[in-house]
């Protein structure tokens, strides 16, 4: 009774998960999809109250939501290794993709203005910080299921 | 354990994590465009006082609303329309190069430290005046200023190009990559300009139809210094973003300066911060956005006088 409650509690568990990480990234990719498409909309405005200025970091803002979220979160989602991605790893993953997008909009802002700024080290380095850590949870609660 | 289970509330993390971020972007901006770090102060020179020793003019000034001439210093100023554009061109010559000098915002070298061109050239009872390289917009490029060497870290872009005015009024391009302000010094340089780029160079157009400073082609108002020949300059601002002017584009300063034999033509601060003085009173229309006509505080400019 004791083995057989504990299988139907890894498999409900199993299937929670699933269907768990299937309705949070869904969420997840739709969000940053919205994201990067209001990126390209506001660097578009943006540039053309700029008397013509641009800047290349600004242009590429859009990336970030896009890639490292929406289609990141898409291939997690249809991986194995969407199981293991904990609250904490997701946290920091979103994180780090927030500070990087965050480094681009200010490094673009600042370079419009014909200045230069010496900040956006700053952005990238806590950015890449984050995302590595982010990589680390999950790898650690990867090994914690496994022992 | 209390402090975790608030993080394990639901949009926590979220909400203090963009806190901290939306902080830090604050903090960012404000200490790019508003914060102001005076570095140093402008020292007195040791020069005389020229209306005290007589130097100013030994004879009379003959002052119109477009020109000035005594024995050391003659300028005229042309209004021209070019490409739908009113453009201002000065025509100045000298006797020494003593009387093309650089003043700074509060006479003080720091970052965000900003004054109005007019401000300025009245301080410095200057004759005619216009804005510099807003070198307090950067951290970094080299500042000589009057022959004082006040920033000697390089521009970032190393490759773009300086103007430097030497001691005896010469003009000259050069990379900071290339020399150190030190050398610069030593070499003799008096001013140092960091914007550009060059637009006339050994009397060629020095720039395509293509370019444009930010990468994007536009009309707008712009300040360009230039040199014909010995103590012989031409400084041309434009108007822009107006419905009477639409401003130039760096070909087309680039192709006036050309019309004025320019041996070498170089780009200063433009938009907002065109700004030409003359005798107590503002030439052009320097515009922000093009709906209100009014000066933008500066960190330097370039000025002629005693």
């Amino acid at each position: 009774m004791f083995t057989s409650a504990i299988k139907e509690r890894e498999g409900a568990c199993g299937t929670r998960h699933r269907e768990l990480h299937e309705r949070y990234f869904g969420k997840t990719i739709r969000v940053y999809l919205g994201i990067a498409i209001f990126c390209v909309i506001f660097t578009w405005i943006y540039e053309r109250f700029s008397y013509g200025e641009s800047a290349l970091c600004m242009r590429l803002m859009f990336l970030v939501p896009l890639i490292g979220g929406a289609l990141t979160f898409f291939l997690i989602g249809r991986l194995p290794v969407g199981r293991i991605v904990s609250r904490i790893a997701y946290n920091l993953w979103n994180s780090g993709l927030a500070v990087i997008g965050s480094g681009c909009l200010i490094k673009g802002i600042i370079e419009i203005s014909g200045r230069s700024t010496q900040y956006d080290h700053i952005y990238w380095i806590c950015g890449e910080l984050l995302l590595i850590l982010s990589v680390i949870a999950m790898i650690a609660r990867q090994l914690k299921k496994k022992v | 354990m209390g402090i975790i289970r608030i993080f394990k509330k639901p949009f926590v993390y979220a909400a203090l994590f963009a806190a901290l971020l939306i902080a830090f972007n604050v903090y960012v901006l404000l200490d790019t465009f508003v914060f102001s770090d005076v570095m140093a102060q402008v020292t007195e020179d040791s020069k005389e006082d020229s209306t005290e020793n007589g130097q100013r003019q030994s004879g009379k000034a003959v002052i119109t609303d477009t020109s000035y001439e005594d024995e050391n210093i003659s300028i005229s100023i042309e209004t021209i329309r070019q490409s739908d554009t009113t453009v201002y061109v000065a025509d100045i010559k000298l006797s020494s190069a003593e009387y093309l000098q650089t003043a700074l915002a509060e006479n003080a070298f720091g970052t965000n430290v900003t004054q109005k061109t007019s401000e300025m050239a009245e301080e410095h009872d200057a004759i005619f005046a216009v804005n510099g390289d807003y070198y307090g917009a950067n951290r970094s490029g080299y500042v000589i200023k009057n022959g004082t060497l006040y920033r000697n870290t390089m521009r970032s872009g190393s490759e773009q190009e300086d103007l430097v005015v030497y001691e005896d009024g010469s003009f000259g391009i050069v990379s900071e990559s290339q020399i150190s302000a030190e050398d610069l010094i030593d070499d003799g340089a008096e001013n140092l300009f960091a914007f550009g780029p060059v637009l006339v160079e050994k009397g060629t157009i020095a720039v395509s139809q293509m370019d444009e400073v930010g990468k994007a082609m536009s009309g707008n108002p712009r300040t360009v210094i230039g040199i014909i020949d010995e103590l012989h300059y031409v400084i041309m601002v434009s108007d822009g973003r107006t419905d009477e002017s639409e401003g130039l584009s760096l070909y087309e300063a680039a192709q006036i300066m050309a019309q004025y034999d320019c041996e070498t033509a170089y780009n200063l601060d433009g938009g907002g911060s065109s700004t030409m003085y003359f005798n107590g009173q503002i030439v052009n229309n320097p515009t922000t956005s093009g709906r209100n006509i009014s000066e933008r505080e500066v960190s330097d400019i370039v000025y002629i006088g005693y």
